[in-house]
């Protein structure tokens, strides 16, 4: 009896902390935004995209950032 | 706009210093070409940052830095491809075969074994606490995305801090590691933030704690609170005023992953620089005063697996490297290659004795980290 509650407990405690953190990373993806920026997939290989531009005939179009391209400047 | 950059070109985000920090690689060599065709009233000292089209083989067709609005965006895109309907390809060597191998690529650096990686998202907020509405051309001082990694050294700390929570104490978390973990989290461009203003801004911390507590099911709860400003006179003022509460998890090998939201109030002034010299400031060009409510959100998960600790410096989401002198970098790159020749139980001491070496450049104590890297490498 003891040990079926105790484990109930347990099972019960794990639940809720699993609900809490969900809630936060609900909360952190409320504030996410489907930019148009971040939508673009950004080649990160600079070598593989000029071979594929040369393949499909397209020329590249390079955001250099002193930063990270995916993030702000 | 995204439509025709996916459609008519190949788009490519390349982390300058990333190139710059690889000199001996072929991906320097076709950046280096890049470089030399920057636009000509940049000054020699700022690394080329921008837009620009070129073609497959590293010829620049024209190079931006701001669009006055999205018209002129268009007539951009148009004018690049034309420039490239007209120039055919020059024969000769294309770009060399071969692909990075993953982890290889300088541009795409792996997160360092064991960090803490993750993104942090920061917004205005409307009166009732919801996220404002973003248009196509949001700005920095509403909206922000960053990847961000906590290193290692850290998150074996915050570990250690997180058990002893577990076993019922209350711990403050110090204040290098909470600077670390919300170092990100503020709206407007990098130039603007509040913690290690790389304007060198005066930084006014009025308050920065967190707290770590059991929580239920085996988690961390945090809570805190930050109120924080950093100011240039003449440039720009910023204060941010935040709550904190997340959650942790910790298991055998240390911190599983962290969540954390925050919401409060900032209020931020930016000057501008004059227009003769707008194009150094790129997207921060324009004067900006807003203020209101806001919010963060940030989540990061342990790297099972990446670099060794001694290969450091790649990543900017690990130490920020670019305001290290040469010398330090010239050591780095030194050690990086050093440890390349190193296996098996070679490696792992070595990469035990420079554990260290991640604080030092997170507090850009450059010296004592050249000194490290240098009495390790004589060994």
């Amino acid at each position: 009896m003891r040990i079926t509650l105790t484990l109930s407990i347990l099972v019960l405690c794990g639940s809720v902390a699993s609900a809490q953190v969900a809630n936060l990373e609900r909360e952190v993806q409320k504030l996410r935004n489907a930019a148009a920026w971040s939508q673009i997939p950004w080649r990160r290989c600079l070598l593989k995209a000029s071979r594929e531009a040369l393949a499909k005939n397209k020329p590249l179009f390079v955001y250099a950032i002193a930063g990270d391209p995916t993030g702000r400047c | 706009m995204r439509k025709r950059i996916v459609q008519e070109f190949i788009p490519v985000g390349i982390t300058v210093p990333f190139i710059l920090s690889t000199r001996d690689r072929l991906e320097s060599q076709v950046y280096e070409a890049l470089r030399r065709q920057k636009p000509p009233e940049t000054s020699p000292k700022v690394v080329p940052q921008g837009l620009c089209v070129v073609n497959a083989k590293g010829r620049v067709l024209e190079w931006i830095q701001v669009f006055e609005d999205e018209p002129a965006f268009h007539a951009f895109l148009d004018r690049t491809l034309a420039a490239f309907k007209a120039a055919p390809i020059e024969p000769g060597p294309v770009p060399p075969k071969g692909v990075c191998a993953p982890g290889k690529c300088p541009n795409q650096p792996l997160p360092q074994r064991g960090s803490l990686v993750g993104w942090v998202y920061g917004r205005s907020l409307n009166a009732a606490g919801e996220p404002t509405r973003l248009g196509p051309d949001c700005r920095e001082q509403i909206y922000m995305q960053e990847e961000t990694e906590l290193p290692r050294a850290l998150s074996v700390r915050l570990a250690g801090l997180a058990r002893r929570a577990l076993a019922g104490e209350r711990v403050a978390v110090p204040a290098l590691l909470a600077e670390a973990l919300i170092r990100e989290a503020h709206l407007g461009p990098k130039d603007v933030r509040l913690l290690d203003n790389p304007l060198k801004g005066e930084t006014t911390k009025r308050k920065l704690t967190l707290i770590l507590e059991a929580g239920v099911g085996g988690e961390v709860k945090i809570s805190g609170e930050s109120d924080l400003r950093s100011e240039l006179v003449g440039r720009f003022k910023h204060d941010q005023t935040l709550s904190w509460r997340g959650s942790l998890s910790v298991d055998a090998k240390g911190v599983k992953r962290l969540v954390l939201v925050a919401q409060g109030r900032y209020s931020l002034r930016w000057r501008g620089a004059d227009e003769a010299n707008r194009f150094r400031q790129l997207f921060a060009g324009r004067d900006q005063d807003v203020k209101g409510p806001l919010g963060f959100g940030l989540t990061l998960t342990r790297a099972e697996t990446g670099r060794e600790d001694a290969q450091l410096g790649v990543r900017g989401r690990g130490p920020d490297l670019s305001t290290a002198p040469v010398s330090l970098r010239r050591s780095l790159e030194r050690m990086q290659r050093h440890v390349k020749g190193l296996k098996g139980r070679e490696r792992a001491r070595f990469g035990a004795q420079v554990q260290g070496l991640p604080l030092l450049l997170s507090e850009k104590r450059w010296k004592e980290a050249e000194a490290l890297v240098e009495k390790l490498l004589k060994k």
